[in-house]
């Protein structure tokens, strides 16, 4: 499984960048705090901004300048079928540069698979966006990830490990179809009182059916707390 | 204004949850770490095993030595103290491994009390003196041997549905229980 995951890692990206028309690269912090509201009951907010530092068009000099492209905040509601399943629904508002800003609405169902040294997310998440004067989108995603504990043959407080994920998604909006795919890999560290930070790259890549494709990488930074 | 609210707030929360909770880890160590003792101790026990992993666990504030290595083909866990003694031998069996008559006592416990069980992981245990654990591992002698059965499952009953870890007798009747807390596993998930 390791070793799929890291022919993907290493080869995914070498191909793309030979094909990139448009390129560009950025900051995405991300701040995401859970706890429990009642019994079987999980509350979930977040925050994630994206800002751009530099964007680059085919045989174009590169262009430096920061931008705002958008910030998400995000609240969901969730409830546990057992410790490894979980149903959640949430909604997200979006403020995007240069675009009216939006509404989601997101349903998605979770796994977490337990291996022996390292552990596995599985999730299927629907969503459906609304902005002022266009028509809805509607996508289909779904994210695999992986937890590599680096010391140890467990994941405790205060050690480090590796987390990696890939995310394709199916747009459709006025009967047009998107795909895009998301990978990310991470270094992370979980702290004392079920805290984890991770750093890493986030690299996007999208408008596959059209002549311009277009690939995003992110430095992706986030704090993620539960209560 | 805002900003100074924010940097507030990411400066106290974490130190604020740092406070909390109580330290349990295990960690990868050197094997010249870990004192000669432990180390000859496993030579003597363990003749023409592979190569040994060495870990450090510091659990409720005790902390340990465990070697980890496969031997005969199953996968060992041996147990020392921070000067070198062994504690436990602890080996991983599968299901089949058992014995008749222990699968049948461990499914009666888990069907009484579960509508829905699922095995996880089942260590078998060894514990004594040090030289108890020597003769029992060159002789066979079981003399001031403890046998006991640690056991990971999944269970669906009256007290809900978790992930517990069980420690049974070497009969298979329970001695004691704990769910095990899976940690947050949020960043996977949002």
């Amino acid at each position: 499984m390791i070793r799929i995951v890291w022919i993907i890692l290493l080869a995914l990206p070498l191909e793309l960048m030979g094909q990139g028309r448009i390129t560009n690269f950025g900051l995405f912090p991300e701040f995401q705090l859970g706890f429990s509201a009642a019994e079987n009951l999980k509350i979930t907010g977040k925050i994630e901004s994206q800002h751009g530092l530099v964007d680059k068009v085919s045989q174009e000099r590169a262009d430096w300048a920061y931008y705002h492209n958008q910030t998400d905040f995000q609240g969901f509601v969730g409830t546990s079928l057992n410790p490894f399943v979980a149903i959640t629904g949430g909604y997200q508002y979006r403020l995007e540069s240069g675009s009216d800003n939006s509404h989601r609405a997101i349903q998605q169902i979770s796994f977490l698979q337990r291996k022996g040294t390292y552990q596995m997310g599985h999730r299927f998440r629907a969503d459906q966006t609304f902005a002022p004067d266009e028509p809805v989108e509607y996508r289909l995603r779904y994210q695999i990830s992986i937890e590599i504990p680096i010391e140890g043959q467990s994941l405790d407080p205060g050690e480090f490990y590796l987390v990696f994920s890939d995310e394709p998604i199916y747009s459709i909006q006025s009967g047009e179809s998107g795909l895009e795919n998301r990978l990310v890999a991470a270094l992370g560290h979980l702290s004392k009182g079920k805290q984890k930070f991770q750093a890493g790259i986030d690299y996007r890549t999208d408008r596959f059916f059209d002549a311009d494709l277009r690939q995003r990488t992110w430095f992706k930074f986030g704090w993620y707390l539960s209560l | 204004m805002g900003w100074r609210i924010v940097c507030v707030f990411l400066v106290w929360v974490p130190l604020a949850v740092y406070g909390q909770e109580k330290v349990e880890r295990e960690y990868r160590v050197k094997e010249k770490e870990v004192p000669a003792e432990a180390r000859e101790w496993l030579d003597d026990a363990f003749e023409g095993r592979k190569r040994v992993k060495w870990f450090r666990e510091e659990t409720s504030g005790k902390s340990s030595f465990e070697a980890k290595f496969t031997w005969e083909e199953a996968a060992y866990s041996v147990e020392f103290d921070l000067s070198g003694s062994v504690e436990d031998i602890e080996i991983q069996k599968n299901w089949e491994d058992l014995s008749g008559k222990l699968r049948e006592n461990l499914g009666a416990y888990f069907d009484e009390n579960y509508s829905k069980w699922r095995i996880e992981k089942i260590q078998l245990q060894y514990s004594g003196s040090p030289d108890d654990l020597e003769d029992f591992m060159d002789e066979d002698e079981e003399e001031g041997i403890l046998t006991r059965y640690e056991i990971e499952y999944y269970g669906e009953g009256g007290d809900g549905k978790h992930l517990w870890e069980g420690t049974f007798d070497k009969d298979g009747h329970l001695i004691d229980k704990r769910v095990i807390i899976i940690p947050p596993a949020d960043n996977l998930f949002f």
